[in-house]
């Protein structure tokens, strides 16, 4: 029993840390350029950051 | 790219009030001249913050855009995944209560540690959702 949990629970942390940082990483990727436009863009609508 | 206020109302709404039953046991137990047997911390404290985040996590998918559909299928998938494995683990706590041989401080420790991926898997719905609506909104400047 006490097996069973570990292991479970090592595959289900290991695959939400490795998709929690593949979406990050995927994230800055799709959306790059508006990370860098984002804060000229905003200056001039006078929009707060 | 999570911004400072959206950072604030999500720390307030989800991870504080998560994490309420915590902190109740701990001020409780800090403030008990004779506390007994009684534990500062509990697995079924750390199963319901689980379940929050992960609740949260679905109601976050609405605010997805359409053209997001493979992430999105993912992070439902994940979200039912630790949903489950945390009810089962709600289940052996509510079993040990019968005077099953259940090691309830290894319970304890995972919970933990599915929390703290818990909040990681928030972050990074949070930090798409942010940069998703961002981008949306550039769309539209002239």
């Amino acid at each position: 029993m006490n097996t069973a949990i570990i292991v479970v629970s090592i595959l289900a942390g290991a695959f939400g840390l490795i998709l929690a940082g593949w979406s990050i990483v995927n994230t800055r990727k799709k959306y790059y350029e508006d990370f860098l436009k984002r804060t000229s863009v905003r200056e001039k609508l006078r929009l707060p950051r | 790219m999570v911004n400072k206020y959206g950072r604030r109302r999500w720390l307030l709404f989800t991870v504080v009030f998560g994490m309420i039953p915590i902190f109740f046991r701990l001020s409780t137990y800090l403030f008990l001249n004779d506390a007994g047997s009684f534990q500062p911390f509990t697995a079924s404290d750390f199963i319901a913050l689980g379940i929050v985040l992960q609740v949260s996590v679905f109601t976050e998918m609405k605010y997805t855009t359409s053209d997001d559909d493979h992430w999105r299928q993912l992070f439902t998938g994940c979200a039912a995944l630790f949903l489950t494995l945390f009810s089962a683990f709600y289940l052996l706590v509510l079993f040990s209560e019968l005077g099953t041989n259940i090691n309830l401080a290894l319970i304890l420790k995972v919970t933990a540690g599915l929390d703290f991926v818990s909040v990681l898997l928030y972050l990074a719905v949070y930090d798409r959702i942010t940069a998703a609506t961002a981008h949306a909104q550039l769309r539209e400047v002239p």
